[in-house]
């Protein structure tokens, strides 16, 4: 167990290292220039767009620029941003907790629904159950974010006025407070997933329904809950854990267009600022920080594997 | 008899009182926060090296230069400069300085915090975009501590015009030093002072002691502070209007659907001002076919201007030349006046047909930050192709854009320019061969002529003339298409008063403006 931990440690700076470099080579191929975007639209004087390019290193070829940076991160410098001068390691410990209590928050909810929609839609025998459950991840699954988390908007912030629209307190401030101002967001980002969740759970309740050991269970006497919950739930979890680390990665990386429509200040606007101002050192760090939750999410959910199945074993 | 005398006065009192009750609204209220919603980020709070709008949005509230545009009539106003001469040869302005203006940490504005301001956005290590305006500057001495004059290396029309806006806001002297990093903190002399910045939210508190009045004494600004919140998505910026949770929104986020919208829910005053800033399509004018005159005039004669008002607008838009209709004091020509302004798509074949052999294949590069540029690029497409051009729209991402703009990297482009007061600023860094934006790569020896007379002639009857033959020669000449001025809207909640929207899209009303509660 514990080699297998080191191994897959081990993986992440390579994995690292060579998404850094994917990263790298993509934002310089693609056109544009920092440092004029840095002094604007209609400042075009030759000697400032030259004096703002040495300052950032930007008039040396690109692996050049590359290893620099590689040194720096080898440090632990991550550098300053391009575009607001500001240290990058205090512009993601800004955005970096809204992010990942979003990301929490809504796989907790995508977990929460999806689960016990599959069981039930996977062990109901009625049709409409089914239906109203295949409708429910039909929709789920196929509604853009940016448009469920409109209408959320205007019915339950406009309309009814039940939720603020901007302020976003601290969780450390005022928890209760801070949980019901995410929950639209959250909510937003959990529907497709809890979607997804839900499929998984019903293909794989259905599967494992017509296993010897659930006539078995049910032969014993086990009261039909006894049995889902003890039986059929706990064998028919192991897809729907490896799908959740998907999920989970997927969040954390993938909440952009929600932070985007509920205006929070997190790691993928964060991120998307800085591509669209090629701000080249920001970027790199936001992607490494991404790739190494994902990682790490990942390894958690193969870990979970073993607690879930005993079958299951690393040697 | 008497008695009936004193009743009628009374009568004629209260009617009085009545009516000046009506015609000011309610008195302003002291006091109470208002919260502007914005859709771009606030990088940078330094008002020489900024260039995002959204930070001159927050600029206009905390630094103050020698003079101040009238955000309604767009005059110059005196401002920190109390008053001023011009000298005879139009080289020597000095400024007499209003005693009583203080900085946010309470020191005197004085003559060599001028001095030190111009000095700081001239010096190449600040790096300021503003530097351009301020080249024909030879000297600033501070005379007395009330007294400056700047002394200039050629006559400059408009260089009182530029003296205007944050941009050239007076700081301290030693104002590194003392607000260490001026991106992010701030120290000038306007009626708000920063009291918390992000880029995604930045809160202004009143400067206590700031000069200016209202016209009943009372010191301004009203209200306590002023609140910028960052809301990227306009459809989000919008609810937030209506949910209450943002008091004004401006420009940026109210296009002209959104403005008709919002006009008809209660509780939201929607505001319109005629915009400085024109849609323009770019025309890399050394490229061929393009550097053939007669194409470039073909592509303005098949241009409808008008239906693209009508279209991408809903009419609320002008047609225009090369200077701005709200001018009127420039005498802007009328578009029946100009040469190649009336569509004439017969004229525009006949002559795509004399310059060119078959169809002209031309890319057109819409800014992405302008959603109404995809737009006019999609009507003018179908405008142009009877006239024998063949346009395909080519979509990019800003900064491909710019990096393109820059380098010349196109045929056409369609994008928004920002307008100014003065014809020179207007004009001349884009169509002048010297231009700093010229990117058109346009040259023409008549126009380069009457663009630096205008520029040095300060007899004002003199300029007007100037540029009356100036517009005719653009309109002639083509160096690209000036299209529409469309409005600009603002929609606020209607306990907001006082903010009048300028052309400009200037936050400087807000020092005037209050909460009903």
């Amino acid at each position: 167990m514990q080699r297998y931990l080191a191994q897959r440690l081990w993986q992440l700076p390579l994995v690292l290292l060579s998404v850094s470099a994917v990263v790298f080579s993509v934002m310089h191929l693609i056109p544009g220039d920092p440092a004029q975007l840095l002094l604007g639209f209609e400042n075009t004087d030759p000697v400032q767009l030259a004096r703002v390019r040495r300052e950032f290193g930007l008039d040396r070829p690109i692996p050049v620029q590359y290893a620099i940076w590689l040194g720096r991160i080898l440090r632990g410098e991550l550098g300053t941003s391009v575009r607001t001068g500001r240290p990058i390691a205090q512009v993601i410990a800004e955005a970096l907790p809204f992010t990942l209590e979003l990301a929490l928050y809504a796989l907790v909810l995508a977990v929460a629904i999806g689960i016990p929609l599959g069981v039930w839609a996977g062990t109901e025998r009625s049709r409409s159950v089914d239906m109203a459950s295949q409708a429910f991840v039909l929709l789920g699954l196929s509604l853009p974010s940016f448009w469920v988390g409109t209408v959320l908007i205007l019915v339950f912030s406009v309309r009814l006025r039940w939720f603020p629209i901007l302020s976003y307190p601290r969780l450390v401030d005022d928890p209760l407070q801070n949980l019901w101002s995410l929950l639209l967001p959250a909510l937003t980002l959990a529907v497709p997933n809890a979607a997804a969740i839900a499929r998984m759970v019903r293909a794989s309740m259905r599967a494992v329904r017509s296993e010897e050991y659930i006539r078995v269970a049910y032969a014993k006497g086990l009261t039909s809950q006894a049995v889902v919950r003890r039986h059929m739930l706990r064998n028919a979890l192991v897809p729907v854990v490896t799908l959740i680390g998907i999920v989970a990665g997927y969040l954390l990386g993938g909440s952009v267009v929600v932070e985007q429509v509920f205006a929070i200040p997190g790691l993928g606007r964060t991120g998307l600022q800085a591509i669209v101002q090629r701000d080249y050192p920001l970027l790199q760090a936001v992607v490494l920080l991404v790739t190494t939750l994902f990682v790490l999410t990942n390894l958690a959910v193969d870990l979970v594997y073993v607690l879930l199945d005993p079958r299951i074993r690393y040697a | 008899m008497r008695i009936h005398v004193v009743t009628v006065l009374l009568a004629g009192v209260l009617a009085l009182l009545a009516s000046t009750g009506g015609t000011q609204g309610v008195r302003p209220q002291p006091g109470g926060v208002i919260r502007v919603g914005i859709t771009q980020e606030i990088l940078n709070l330094d008002p020489h090296v900024a260039t995002a709008f959204s930070s001159f949005q927050v600029l206009d509230l905390v630094y103050e230069s020698l003079l101040r545009l009238n955000p309604q009539t767009l005059r110059l106003e005196p401002n920190l400069a109390e008053s001023w001469t011009v000298s005879p040869d139009g080289l020597t302005y000095t400024f007499r300085l209003r005693r009583g203006a203080t900085f946010h940490d309470g020191s005197q504005v004085d003559a060599t915090d001028v001095k030190y301001t111009i000095d700081r956005i001239l010096d190449p290590a600040t790096k300021s975009p503003q530097a351009s305006f301020l080249e024909p500057v030879r000297e600033v001495t501070a005379v007395d501590p009330f007294t400056v004059r700047i002394t200039l290396k050629r006559p400059y029309a408009p260089f009182l015009s530029i003296l205007t806006g944050p941009g050239r806001g007076i700081v301290p002297v030693n104002f590194e030093e003392k607000v260490r990093d001026p991106r992010i903190q701030t120290l000038g002399s306007g009626p708000y002072r920063l009291e918390r910045f992000s880029t995604s939210a930045v809160r202004l508190v009143r400067h206590d002691r700031y000069w200016r009045r209202d016209g009943g004494g009372v010191r301004l600004p009203y209200a306590d502070a002023v609140e910028f919140r960052v809301i990227p998505d306009p459809a989000t910026l919008r609810a937030a209007l209506r949910a209450g949770e943002v008091d004004l929104i401006v420009g940026f986020g109210v296009d002209v659907s959104a403005a008709q919208a919002l006009s008809t829910v209660s509780g939201i005053r929607v505001q319109s001002a005629p915009d400085l800033a024109y849609s323009l399509v770019g025309i890399q004018n050394e490229r061929a076919p393009l550097n053939d005159l007669r194409v470039r005039q073909a592509l303005s004669l098949a241009v409808d201007r008008a239906a693209i008002a009508r279209v991408v607008y809903s009419g609320r838009a002008a047609v225009a030349g090369p200077i701005p209709p709200t001018l009127e004091e420039w005498q802007p020509l009328p578009p029946a006046r100009l040469p190649n302004y009336t569509p004439n798509l017969a004229r525009a074949r006949q002559l795509v047909q004399q310059a060119a052999q078959g169809r002209v294949a031309l890319r057109v590069m819409p800014i992405p930050t302008v959603p109404e540029a995809l737009q006019i690029a999609q009507v003018l497409r179908e405008q142009v192709a009877p006239a024998g051009f063949a346009v395909e729209i080519e979509q990019v991402d800003f900064a491909t854009f710019l990096a393109r703009w820059r380098s010349s990297q196109f045929d056409l482009f369609v994008s928004l320019n920002g307008g100014s007061i003065d014809p020179d600023l207007h004009l001349y860094r884009h169509i002048h061969s010297t231009g700093s934006t010229n990117v058109f790569k346009f040259r023409d020896a008549t126009v380069d002529a009457l663009l630096d007379q205008g520029r040095s002639t300060l007899d004002v009857a003199r300029r007007v003339r100037i540029y009356r033959d100036l517009q005719v020669q653009i309109a002639e000449k083509v160096p690209f298409l000036f299209l529409n001025y469309a409005d600009v809207f603002a929609a606020s909640r209607t306990q907001l008063r006082g903010f009048v929207l300028s052309s400009t899209r200037s936050m400087a009303p807000l020092a005037e403006s209050w909460l009903v509660r």
